[in-house]
């Protein structure tokens, strides 16, 4: 007994005191909160402002692809600095301080407790401090960007020795000040990801055992141990890329010795991991949502988690896909793209699981479910191309092509902005304690779906006709100035307006029901999960009573019962 | 932690984790220190196998091997105090030996530290820095990665010493501290192996 009464001082809780439901200040409450739902939050809003930056960036650059060297209101005429620091920041913001932040954290945050049955985190303090850290990383990002010379614009992936001095990138400041900022962000994420670990392995409600545990939250776990396993290579590379950048060793220039692919294994040994990082928690809330609308039980729970945990370990060694042309041994790259297509099996695999709960359902087809429901099928083209850029051949032409841009855009999009809308439409009544607006979630849901068909769609095509990514004006390439290539771009770009016009009724429609919503009883969509057991919006604390487990999460229409549905935390009669 | 004392009205039963909470969230720390060693010692092999047998530090400068071995004798040696200390806090009469050993581990580290910083006074004093050239840098990245460990970890041990003094040092924390020293020792000897012998 002594070693416990030992643990519980370790972690710090026990000054927390969640027994004495104390009245907190506003500034406690909500600007240096230890409850994980209002660091969720925060998660949540910061991740959505970064998003909300982000893309109006990808306006910027996408006026300049469609219209090259006119004025973009409100920017004015796009200098190709400009040009390369707004690419540049949006694929580190929409992947590093969008996605990762609003899927793993904010969902991770909001749900691990809720649906596990505890009160909180493992380590509050902790988790506050990964907040703060998050938000300090967003703002160093930021003034990356306003510094003298400008901010970096060597791509998210920053190659040396193009990033490596500023003798070549121009930014002597905005380089270095990026890399900082990625590297706080993925301290943010570290402690993130060890409270997450360390609060599923110790504070399950009784009763839930491995296979009783919520998908979503096996996903985000997975995803957590993935980033932890992946992030620590990088870490090495972006030290070694700051010396280089600032004291000058020479790590990764061939001149004095380093070599610059050295950098490419780094990082693409993270960054593929961490395509799936983002990957399993949006597959996690699609596999919340389609049972509950579908009042089926999750087609195949145990095949949907060994898949995710073998797309998890499959993505440690796919890496060098990213890097077919950078001169790495042709035998190395026959295995890297054996494994790649072997990689795509278990996704697909997690497909077809999902169209299988969905098969013979009564689909209740709400907002959240249309959602989901669009996830698997715009991931599916996402996957597919993949498959082309996997096998070297191919590649070796596609790569670097609008192609590419348009592959990964087919599975971001789904994952970062399908999915969580997703979730976001489905547990907003757990949030705020109140519904948003059905008719303009559906609304919303079209106005987003059909646009971003027509921006990547038409890209694919004129990738494959040859246009580069990284190119500043298309135009300058003869052979590119063909009336439908320039037809093509352009289209995606409207495309673009029209799918931004769009989310605006997603904020009105979020902020004005977050206040004068349809008000939601504690488990509106009748769900089984435990955090539908608290009150919505859950209080300091969660549950008024800790609830046990004592069955699985996805036990809907289970015949010989009355209702559809059957709680986890309801005692077999 | 979720014990459910701290709920009014929870049921009382089930929620005592079998691992203390701290000691998990080491484990998964050093996945990550891990990794990141694993990547420098990647880095290290195919940095030196491209100079293609011209791997030496510059100019006459000779790294200090034997001294780093007697540096890496303190800190095996540690390694073996930190464990019999973590031993001994179990139980309430090995308190004081407890205390003692953390103590001699404090201090064997730091010794260590602060060897290595002086042959690093050393070498720089003969030219051999970050910039002089490929070998150094490598050398200071990696060798200097774990010295920063060490120093973090001495550090927070001293600190836990203080509360153990106080009495307020839980077995759970020591036990944490326990892992990640022994992580920062057992790494070292293949990090000597690799850069001193390269
Ligand atoms: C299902 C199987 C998948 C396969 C076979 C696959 C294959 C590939 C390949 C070979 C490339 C490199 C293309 C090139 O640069 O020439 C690539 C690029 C990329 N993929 Fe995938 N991919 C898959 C899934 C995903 C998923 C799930 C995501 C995101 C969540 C993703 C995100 C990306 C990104 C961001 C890039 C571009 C990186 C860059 O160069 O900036 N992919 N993919
Ligand atoms: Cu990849």
């Amino acid at each position: 007994m002594a070693t416990q009464g030992h643990a519980a001082a370790a972690n710090g809780h026990d000054a927390h005191g969640h027994g004495d439901h104390h009245e907190l200040s506003f500034v406690q409450k909500y600007i240096f909160p230890l409850d994980h739902k209002i660091i969720g939050m925060q998660y949540l809003f910061t991740g959505i402002l970064m998003g909300v930056i982000g893309a109006l960036m990808s306006y910027a650059f996408r006026m300049q692809m469609a219209f090259p060297g006119k004025a973009v209101p409100p920017f004015g005429l796009i200098t190709p600095e400009f040009y390369n620091s707004m690419v540049t920041n949006h694929g580190s913001i929409m992947i590093f301080w969008f996605a990762m932040p609003v899927l793993i954290a904010a969902f991770g945050n909001f749900l691990i407790p809720l649906m596990i049955g505890c009160d909180d985190m493992v380590f509050p303090r902790v988790n506050r401090l990964s907040y703060q850290i998050f938000l300090l990383s967003a703002i160093v990002l930021i003034a990356s960007m306003f510094v003298p010379g400008g901010g970096f614009g060597g791509a998210w992936t920053s190659y040396p020795p193009l990033s490596a001095s500023s003798v070549y990138n121009q930014t002597p400041y905005g380089a270095p000040m990026w890399l900082f900022a990625v590297a706080l962000e993925f301290v943010a994420f570290l402690l993130g990801g060890i409270n997450f670990i360390t609060t599923l392995m110790n504070s399950r409600a009784p009763g839930m055992k491995m296979y009783n545990i919520p998908i979503v939250i096996w996903m985000i776990i997975i995803a957590s141990i993935l980033f932890m396993a992946s992030v620590g290579p990088l870490i090495a590379g972006a030290v070694m890329l700051l010396f280089d950048q600032t004291i000058g060793t020479g790590f990764f220039d061939p001149v004095r010795g380093g070599d610059p692919v050295l950098w490419q294994h780094l990082f693409w040994f993270f960054g593929h991991p961490e395509v799936y990082v983002v990957l399993l928690p949006a597959m996690g809330i699609v596999a919340e949502v389609l049972p509950v609308f579908a009042r089926k039980k999750l087609f195949a729970y145990k095949t949907v988690l060994w898949t995710a945990i073998a797309t998890g370990v499959l993505s440690f060694v796919v890496w060098a896909h990213h890097q077919f042309v950078a001169g790495i041994d042709p035998r190395m790259a026959n295995i890297f793209t054996v494994t790649t297509l072997l990689i795509s099996v278990p996704v697909t695999e997690m497909l077809f699981v999902y169209i299988g709960t969905l098969y013979g359902a009564s689909i209740q087809l709400t907002t959240p479910m249309l959602f989901a429901i669009a996830f698997i099928a715009e991931f599916l083209i996402g996957g597919v191309t993949g498959i082309f850029l996997g096998a070297s051949g191919s590649d070796i032409y596609f790569h670097d092509t609008y192609f590419v841009l348009a592959h990964f855009h087919y599975t971001f999009i789904p994952i970062a902005v399908i999915a969580v809308f997703a979730g976001i439409y489905y547990w907003f009544p757990k949030m705020f304690g109140r519904f948003m607006n059905d008719f303009w979630g559906k609304v919303h849901f079209w106005g987003t779906a059909i646009p971003f068909n027509g921006i990547f769609l038409p890209l694919f095509y004129t990738g494959a006709a040859g246009d580069h990514r990284r190119s500043f004006d298309l135009l300058n390439f003869p052979e590119l100035r063909q009336p439908n290539l320039i037809f093509a771009r352009q289209f995606a770009t409207i495309s673009l307006l029209v799918m931004l016009g769009f989310q605006v009724i997603f904020f009105i429609n979020f902020f004005y029901c977050m206040f004068r919503g349809r008000k939601a009883g504690a488990n509106p969509w009748n769900a089984n999960t435990l955090e539908w057991v608290a009150p919505s919006p859950p209080p300091h604390g969660n549950f008024a009573e800790l609830p046990n487990c004592h069955r699985g999460p996805y036990e809907y229409s289970v015949p010989g019962r009355e209702s559809d549905y059957w709680p986890q935390n309801e005692p077999a009669t | 932690m979720a014990t459910a004392i701290n709920v009014p009205g929870a049921l009382p039963r089930g929620r005592q984790p079998l691992i203390p909470s701290a000691v998990i969230a080491t484990l998964v720390l050093i996945l990550t220190e891990v990794m990141y060693f694993c990547a420098l010692i990647s880095a290290f092999n195919v940095i030196r196998a491209q100079l293609f047998g011209n791997w030496a530090p510059p100019g006459d400068v000779r790294l200090p091997v034997a001294a780093t071995a007697f540096n890496t004798a303190l800190l095996l040696a540690s390694g073996v105090t930190v464990w019999l200390s973590a031993r001994a806090y179990k139980y309430p009469e090995g308190r004081t030996k407890a205390q003692l050993l953390l103590l001699v581990t404090i201090t064997l580290g730091a010794c260590f530290v602060g060897f290595q910083g002086y042959e690093w006074v050393k070498l720089v004093q003969y030219g051999m820095t970050m910039r002089s050239g490929i070998f150094g840098a490598t050398f200071f990245m990696i060798i200097g990665s774990h010295g920063i460990h060490v120093l973090a970890a001495v550090l927070v041990m001293a600190f836990l010493y203080m509360r153990m003094l106080q009495g307020r040092l839980s077995l759970g924390a020591l036990q944490a501290m326990q892992v990640f020293w022994l992580f920062v020792v057992g790494v070292w000897p293949i990090l000597y192996r690799l850069v001193y012998f390269a």
